[in-house]
C-alpha cells in the first residue's frame, strides 16, 4: 500500500524581496511552506550568508576570529572583498565607529565608507548603524542616499527611530531591517508602523534579536517559528523574511571566546567556536531564517556545505 | 516637644501639631480632606497648600520642586530647609511656628457627583423581591401559658414555639435577648405575644436569637445598603418591614488621604505603626458620616438601623473589618476569609444598633471581591443562556464572562491611570474635570477643544476624559500606534520637561509620553483581561451577546473611544449596557432578599477564578495590547471599515 503524504496547505507566502543589482542581485523569501519542506511548497530560494565587515577593527574579537582577517581588519574595502572570497553571498558593513561612545564619526563620513566598500564590491550590500537608535537614525539617512539605486538593506529600525529611517529608505529605495526584541507582537507592531508610513512591506526583513546556542536560542526559535507559521496562515504583517545575527550573538559567549588554555575541558577553541556559530545558524534557518550574518569564513563554508548538500 | 497652631483658611479651622507632624497630617486632624494620591510620598505633587502665615521645613526631598526647595546653603547646614515660595506640599512640610495655611480649591477633594444605578442604561434589571427578607428580621410568637407543674423555662418554651412556626432552631440566644425574656415573661402575664430578632449569615449555619420584645412588633426598622469604593463609598437607607428606599447619598472615602488605590493603602497599613487601625478607622468615619447624614435628613434614629450589607472589594473588605490586609499583597495570598461571617455594629464601630448584622457580600478571590459578586447578582446575568461580559473598570479591571450555566472571572491590575492618579493633571470626576476632547490637527498647530464637568474651568483630566484624549491623539496624528509623539520635535505644543516630551494640551495642562504609556498600559490590561478570559475557553469575541460595564465610567464613557483605543471589544453598540453603580444595587438586594443572598453564595461557589499571573497568556495578550487600538487589527473591523 502506498504511504500518502500528508500535506499541509498554506494560504499565505513570505514576500520576496531583492536586494543588490543586476547581475548579481540577490532574490530572498518568497516561501510558502516551513523551511526544507520542500515537498509541501514553494521555495524558491535559499537562506542567504552574510559576512560581517567592520569600519573599525573590532578589539573585542578572539585572535580566532581576527586571524582569518589579517591584514584587513581596519581596511573595509579589502575586508569585504576577503569575505566574497571566502565565499559570503554579501556583505553586511556594520558601522560600529559612529557609536557616541567610540569614534563618533559622522553620518558623512559614514557614508563615504558605505559608498567606497560597494564600489569596491558590486555586490549586495547590507548596512547596519551602530546599534544606539538616536545615532542611527543619523547616520542611515546619509547612507541611503550615498547608495541610491543600489538596493541595500539597512538597518536597524527600532519602535524609536523607524521614521527617520523609514523614510530615508523609501526615498532612495532601499530596503529595511525592523528590529525588535524577542517577541511576535512587537515585531509585528514595528512592521505596521512602518508600513503605514507607507513603506513597501516588501522591503522589510525582520530581526527578531536571536540568541545563541545556550544564550536563548530555543526562545529565538519559537518566536520566528511563529512568526513563519503567522505569514503561512495569512498574517500579512509578518510575512517578511528574517534576518539573524548569528555572528554578533555567537562571539560574546564565553564558549566560542575562551581559548583551549582557559578551558582545557571544553575542547580545542577552534572546533568549539566554530560549531557554536555553525550550530546556531543551522539551527535559525530551521526555524525559518533567510539571511544569516555570520562571521567566521569556516563556519561560512561549513554552513554553505550544509545548506547545498540537499539540493 | 512644642506643638504649633496650624490655622487653615477658608475653613477656618484650627489644630495644634508637633514639629515632626506635617500639614497633610494637620489636614487630617482638622478633617479637611486633601488630595493625595501617593499618600504622602511626596510623589504626587497634587497636595499643594499655600503658606500665608509662618515658617516651614520642607523635608529635603528629591521630588520637590527647585522652585520650592532651593535651599541657601547655610540653611541647608543646619538642616533647615526653609520653603522660598509660598507653595509648598502639605505632605512634605513640616511646621517650624504657628502658620496660617491656606488651601487652593484645587487641592481640595471636592463635590462628588454619586454614581448610583439609576444612571443605568440598556440594562435588564433584575427585579426586587415583593416581600422584604433581612437577614436581621422579626418573628412573631404566641406563647402557650406556663403551668407552674411543668418543668420547662421561658426559653425552651419559646425555642418550641419558634421551632413550630418557622422551623428553626437558633444557634446562639443573645445575653441582651436573655436578659429580656427574664423581664418581660412573667409566669402570671396574660400576653404572651413576643417577637424575636433573628440574625441569619449567608454561607453559614449560625443562626441567632439577638433581640426579644414584648408584643406584637409592627413598627419600622431600617437597613444600610452600602458600596465600600475604593474612592467614593455610597450608602442607602431603607426601610426594612416593605423594602421601600429612602435616600442614597455618596462621599468621598476618607481613606483617600492614605492613598488613591488600594496599593498604596496596603502599603501604607504595612509600613505604618498602627497604620491598619487608622485605615479602619477612615472607612469606618466615612460609612458613619453617611448614617449620620443619612438618619438626619430622614428623621430617624440611627439606632433603629438593624441590618447593614456591604459590597466591597476584598481590599476595602478587609480594611473595614480591621483584618490585616499583608496577605493580599505577599505570598502565598492566603487571606483570613473570602466571605467573612456577619458582625456586630459594635464590633467594628459602626454607630448604629451595636447588635446590628453587618454582611460584608462573599468575594472569590483576593482581587474579586463582593463588589464584583454583588454587580453579577444584580446584573441578572445568571438568568438567562446567552453569554455576557461583565466589565468593572477601576484600579482593577474585573471581568466575568458566562450565563446561568457557567461563570468565569479574572482580574488584572489596569493601574489606577484611569481614575486620575500618577498623571500629573489626572483627576477624578469633579467638577472641572474635561472628560471629552476633539483634537484636530492643523498645518501648524493643533486645535483643541474640550468639555469640562459642570462646564466649569478646566482643573485636570478625568478617565473618560483621558480616553478621550488619547483617543484623539491618535486619530490625529499626534502619536503613533505606540504612543510615541510623531510630531516635528519643534511642534509648538511639544516641549521637553526632565528630559521627557510632553503635550500641552489646555493652558497648563499637559500630557507627557510616559503618562500616554501608563494608559496604553491600562487599556491594556483590560483588553487583554477580556481577552485571556475567551482564549482559555476557546471563544472569540463575538460570541459575546451583551456587555455589561460596571463602574465609575458609567455612561460618561464614550463608547466610540473606547473602542478606538482598544480598550472595550469592537461589537455592535446595542450589545453593549451601562450598569452604574451596580455593586450597591447588589448590596441592596442581598439586604432585602434572603433569595438574593442565597444565589450570591450560589454565584460565589459556581464562579471559577482565573489567575491571569499563571501562564503566559495573559503577558502576550498585554502585549499584543500595548498598541492602538492592538497588534492584531482584525480585531477591530469597525475602525478598519472607518479608515476606509
Amino acid at each position: 500500500m502506498p504511504v500518502k503524504i500528508i500535506r499541509e496547505n498554506w494560504s499565505g507566502k513570505v514576500n520576496t524581496t531583492s536586494l543588490g543589482v543586476e547581475p548579481k542581485a540577490i532574490k530572498i523569501g518568497g516561501e510558502g511552506a516551513l523551511p526544507f519542506l520542500y515537498f509541501e511548497g514553494e521555495i524558491p530560494y535559499r537562506p542567504v550568508v552574510a559576512c560581517e565587515v567592520w569600519d573599525e577593527k573590532p578589539n573585542d574579537w578572539p585572535d580566532l576570529l581576527t586571524a582569518p582577517f589579517a591584514g584587513v581588519l581596519g581596511d573595509p574595502v579589502a575586508w569585504a572583498k576577503k569575505c566574497l572570497a571566502y565565499g559570503a553571498d554579501l556583505i553586511c558593513l556594520r558601522l560600529a565607529g559612529a557609536h557616541p561612545e567610540t569614534k563618533n564619526k559622522s553620518p558623512q563620513e559614514c557614508a563615504l565608507v558605505a559608498q567606497r566598500v560597494y564600489a569596491a564590491i558590486n555586490t549586495p550590500l547590507i548596512v547596519v548603524g551602530c546599534g544606539e537608535d538616536a545615532k542611527d537614525a543619523a547616520v542611515l539617512p546619509a547612507v541611503a542616499k550615498a547608495l541610491t539605486g543600489k538596493y541595500c538593506l539597512l538597518g536597524w529600525a527600532t519602535a524609536e527611530n523607524y521614521q527617520t529611517i523609514t523614510t530615508a529608505c523609501d526615498i532612495y529605495g532601499h530596503s529595511l531591517i525592523a528590529s525588535s526584541p524577542l517577541d511576535i507582537s512587537l515585531a509585528k507592531q514595528l512592521n505596521i508602523l512602518i508600513t503605514e508610513m507607507g513603506f513597501n512591506p516588501g522591503s522589510v526583513i525582520i530581526d527578531p534579536l536571536v540568541g545563541a546556542l545556550g544564550y536563548g536560542l530555543e526562545y529565538a526559535y519559537s518566536i520566528m517559528e511563529r512568526i513563519r507559521l503567522s505569514a503561512l496562515t495569512g498574517d500579512k504583517m509578518l510575512a517578511m523574511p528574517i534576518i539573524c545575527f548569528v555572528g554578533q550573538e555567537t562571539w560574546k559567549t564565553k564558549e566560542a571566546t575562551s581559548t583551549s588554555l582557559e578551558c582545557p575541558t571544553w575542547g580545542e577553541q577552534a572546533r568549539r567556536a566554530i560549531l557554536w556559530e555553525l550550530l546556531t545558524a543551522v539551527t535559525l534557518t530551521q526555524a525559518g531564517g533567510t539571511i544569516m550574518v555570520m562571521r567566521h569564513p569556516e563556519t561560512v563554508s561549513h554552513f554553505l556545505a550544509h545548506l547545498l548538500q540537499g539540493r | 516637644m512644642p506643638l504649633f497652631k496650624i490655622l487653615f483658611l477658608p475653613d477656618k479651622k484650627q489644630v495644634s501639631i508637633s514639629e515632626k507632624e506635617n500639614l497633610l497630617q494637620a489636614a487630617r486632624a482638622a478633617k479637611i480632606p486633601l488630595k493625595a494620591s501617593c499618600a504622602g510620598a511626596g510623589v504626587c505633587r497634587t497636595c499643594q497648600v499655600k503658606v500665608k502665615k509662618g515658617t516651614v521645613r520642607i523635608e529635603p526631598d528629591e521630588h520637590q520642586d527647585a522652585s520650592i526647595k532651593q535651599p541657601d546653603k547655610a540653611k541647608e547646614k543646619s538642616g533647615l530647609n526653609k520653603a522660598t515660595t509660598p507653595y509648598v506640599l502639605a505632605c512634605q512640610a513640616f511646621p517650624l511656628s504657628d502658620l496660617t495655611i491656606e488651601i487652593p480649591e484645587a487641592t481640595r477633594l471636592t463635590k462628588l457627583q454619586v454614581l448610583t444605578y439609576d444612571s443605568a442604561e440598556n440594562l435588564k434589571a433584575c427585579p426586587l423581591s415583593v416581600s422584604p427578607s433581612p437577614h436581621y428580621y422579626p418573628v412573631y410568637l404566641s406563647l402557650p401559658p406556663f403551668s407552674s407543674t411543668a418543668t420547662k423555662d421561658k426559653l425552651s418554651s419559646l425555642l418550641v414555639a419558634l421551632k413550630q412556626k418557622t422551623s428553626l432552631v437558633p444557634t446562639r440566644v443573645s445575653l441582651k435577648a436573655l436578659q429580656s425574656l427574664a423581664k418581660i415573661l412573667r409566669p402570671n402575664d396574660k400576653d404572651r405575644e413576643i417577637t424575636v430578632f433573628l440574625t441569619e449569615d449567608t454561607g453559614y449555619p449560625a443562626l441567632s436569637l439577638e433581640e426579644i420584645i414584648p408584643g406584637h412588633f409592627k413598627e419600622k426598622y431600617y437597613g444600610l445598603a452600602v458600596d465600600l469604593g475604593t474612592t467614593t463609598v455610597v450608602a442607602e437607607l431603607l426601610e426594612l418591614t416593605k423594602g421601600i428606599s429612602l435616600a442614597v447619598k455618596g462621599i468621598y472615602n476618607q481613606q483617600l488621604l492614605y492613598g488613591e488605590d488600594v496599593i498604596s493603602r496596603l502599603i501604607y497599613a504595612q509600613e505604618n505603626e498602627n497604620g491598619l487601625s487608622y485605615l479602619q478607622e477612615a472607612i469606618v468615619d466615612t460609612v458613619n458620616t453617611l448614617i449620620k447624614e443619612l438618619t438626619i435628613s430622614n428623621q430617624i434614629s440611627s439606632s433603629e438601623i438593624k441590618a447593614v450589607v456591604c459590597a466591597g472589594n476584598p481590599t476595602m473588605t478587609h480594611l473595614f473589618l480591621g483584618l490585616d490586609p499583608v496577605d493580599l499583597r505577599l505570598k502565598p495570598y492566603t487571606v483570613a476569609a473570602h466571605n467573612p461571617p456577619a458582625v456586630q455594629a459594635q464590633e467594628v464601630g459602626l454607630e448604629i444598633y451595636p447588635q446590628a448584622a453587618i454582611k460584608c457580600v462573599p468575594g472569590i478571590a483576593n482581587y474579586l471581591g463582593g463588589d464584583v459578586i454583588a454587580g453579577i447578582v444584580a446584573s441578572n446575568m445568571t438568568e438567562g443562556d446567552e453569554l455576557t461580559l461583565f466589565i468593572d473598570v477601576g484600579t482593577n479591571g474585573e471581568m466575568v464572562l458566562g450565563n446561568k450555566e457557567w461563570l468565569i472571572a479574572c482580574s488584572c491590575s489596569a493601574g489606577p491611570a484611569f481614575e486620575g492618579s500618577g498623571l500629573k493633571y489626572g483627576v477624578l470626576a469633579i467638577p472641572g474635570a474635561i472628560d471629552r476632547f476633539k483634537i484636530t490637527s492643523t498645518s501648524t498647530d493643533l486645535e483643541v477643544e474640550y468639555t469640562t464637568v459642570d462646564h466649569l474651568p478646566p482643573k485636570g483630566i478625568c478617565g473618560s476624559g483621558l480616553i478621550s484624549c488619547l483617543a484623539n491623539l491618535y486619530r490625529s496624528g499626534v502619536i503613533d500606534r505606540r504612543g510615541k509623539f510623531i510630531l516635528a520635535p519643534d511642534h509648538p505644543r511639544l516641549r521637553i520637561l526632565n528630559g521627557e516630551k510632553e503635550l500641552v494640551l489646555v493652558e497648563d495642562i499637559t500630557i507627557s509620553e510616559s503618562e500616554i504609556n501608563n494608559l496604553i498600559r491600562a487599556k491594556a490590561a483590560i483588553f487583554a483581561g477580556i481577552r485571556s478570559i475567551l482564549q482559555f475557553l476557546n471563544l472569540s469575541l463575538e460570541v459575546i451577546d451583551s456587555l455589561i460595564l460596571a463602574g465609575g465610567f458609567g455612561r460618561y464613557l464614550n463608547l466610540k473611544e473606547a473602542v478606538a483605543i482598544g480598550m472595550l471589544p469592537d461589537l455592535p453598540p446595542q450589545k453593549y449596557a451601562y450598569a452604574g453603580n451596580i455593586a450597591l444595587k447588589g448590596a441592596k438586594m442581598m439586604l432585602l432578599s434572603a433569595e438574593a443572598r442565597k444565589k450570591t453564595l450560589e454565584i460565589a461557589h459556581k464562579m471559577i477564578y482565573l489567575d491571569l499571573s499563571e501562564g503566559n497568556t495573559f503577558t502576550e495578550e498585554f502585549l499584543a495590547a500595548l498598541f492602538i487600538p492592538h497588534t492584531n487589527l482584525n480585531l477591530f473591523p469597525s475602525l478598519i471599515k472607518d479608515k476606509k
